[in-house]
């Protein structure tokens, strides 16, 4: 139950990170929360009625693994060809889905197989070394992401002859 | 029930193997994407670039070409219809000894009339085309020149200020200069009824500025914008052609009191043509 709501949760947060980074009115925002949805649902069968016994929700974890890499490949591609003039790199979603990207991919064998092989004292090593080492790796790529000064988009343009003397206080003074 | 039911020594094999790889490719494709991006944004930057260049070539080889086409009609102008309109009024004074009649004096003094005429106003087209005191005194005396003559003929009250009069533009910069300056005095003239029109220049760090001022009906940034992509407009486009080859900026604005209009030239001094 606790494995299923962390992953309620950590799906859910994913969702309606990756719901802003598009702009308004783009169609893969109807294709998020309908995805979210049918995994919300699917999620619930899982837990009360397909596999009400396991200890380890390996199945959906599974299809979430599955979801994210999806979604995080489409925004990379979707970043490459959209952004024309600075590099996908100097923005803060890029390396948060690069995180994200990364740990599902390394720990999608992880999940899957933990809940048949949970109770291998083999693979409860592997787990561990696994597990903590994609975890480090995802906090360190996050930390990345936070502290690094990203470019800003847009600097304010403004005029560099503001206190100049171009006759506007000789043009007042004889208008009044 | 388990999701997946294997053995373990093939489950831990599957488990080593499969996270390298995922992580692998999950990595691969990163750089991939970012490598793909570096080559899409350099040919984006190598196409813009020659764009531009091709457009900077074509705007300096049309305004050359219209600056040499006018040399050349000022020279053709002032050397050569000019000598052959005061020959022919030495022969009709010549005629002028040898007639009697007080009829043909009257023709021929007429006619003499006519051809000083003409030649005065061949000298004024030389000069409108190619101004002497630009070629000779610089930007700043043939601006003050202009203002002079407009003020003079009294149809409006126009005035010039000069406050860095040491000469920082190169020849070609002063001509561009002169004449964007010349078509936004001729458009206030003619579109904007303006009692006063006032020019003030001034420099600072390593621009020069022109700054007009007029209390008659005037553009601002965004109808100018708007008029100079328009085809009509010919006088707006040459501006803005001139403009972009002296890679100078051009600002309409209306002063705060909303009592007159200026326009600001901004020209950089070391922008080589």
């Amino acid at each position: 139950m606790i494995f299923a709501s962390y992953t309620f949760i950590e799906f859910s947060f994913f969702c309606l990170f990756y719901y802003y980074l598009f702009p308004r009115k783009h169609k893969i925002k109807l294709v998020i929360f309908g995805t979210w949805l049918g995994f919300i649902i699917f999620a619930l069968l899982d837990l009360f009625i397909i596999n009400r016994d396991q200890q380890f929700d390996s199945f959906a974890i599974g299809i979430e693994s599955l979801i994210l890499i999806l979604l995080c490949g489409y925004y990379l591609y979707y970043q490459v060809t959209h952004t024309l003039n600075m590099m996908v790199y100097n923005t803060f979603n890029f390396w948060v889905i690069v995180t994200f990207f990364l740990f599902v991919s390394g720990t999608f064998f992880l999940y899957l197989l933990t809940d048949s092989m949970g109770d291998d004292p083999d693979f409860r090593k592997y787990y561990l070394f696994i597990n903590y080492g994609a975890n480090i790796l995802k906090n360190l790529l996050l930390a990345f992401a936070f502290t690094r000064p990203f470019l800003k988009i847009n600097p304010e343009k403004k005029t560099q002859f503001e206190n100049l003397d171009l006759g506007d206080e000789l043009i007042l003074s004889q208008k009044s | 029930m388990n999701f997946l039911q294997v053995t373990p020594g093939i489950g831990l094999t599957m488990l080593i193997v499969g996270t390298v790889g995922m992580l692998f490719m999950g990595v691969m494709l990163v750089l991939v994407l970012i490598l793909h991006q570096k080559r899409i944004i350099y040919f984006n930057h190598l196409t813009q670039e020659l764009e531009k260049e091709k457009q900077q070539f074509m705007l300096q080889a049309s305004v050359k070409f219209q600056e040499e086409e006018r040399q050349k009609i000022a020279a053709d102008l002032h050397d050569d219809a000019g000598p052959l309109l005061a020959t022919a009024r030495l022969y009709l004074n010549e005629n002028l000894v040898h007639q009697d009649t007080a009829t043909q004096l009257q023709a021929i003094f007429s006619t003499r009339q006519i051809i000083d005429d003409t030649i005065q106003l061949i000298r004024n087209i030389s000069h409108d085309l190619m101004p002497p005191t630009l070629k000779n005194f610089g930007l700043d005396a043939a601006l003050a020149d202009m203002f002079d003559k407009i003020n003079n003929s009294g149809k409006i009250n126009a005035s010039a200020r000069f406050n860095d009069t040491t000469k920082t533009l190169e020849d070609e910069q002063e001509l561009l200069v002169f004449r964007i300056i010349q078509e936004l005095v001729n458009n206030i003239l003619k579109h904007s009824s303006a009692g006063f029109i006032h020019l003030t220049q001034n420099s600072q760090a390593n621009y020069v500025y022109y700054r007009l001022h007029h209390d008659g009906k005037g553009l601002l940034q965004e109808q100018f914008d708007r008029m100079e992509k328009k085809s009509t407009g010919l006088g707006l486009k040459n501006i803005h052609s001139r403009v972009s080859v002296l890679h100078a900026n051009i600002y309409f604005e209306m002063d705060n009191t909303q009592s007159y209009y200026k326009v600001t030239l901004e020209v950089p001094r070391d922008y080589g043509l």
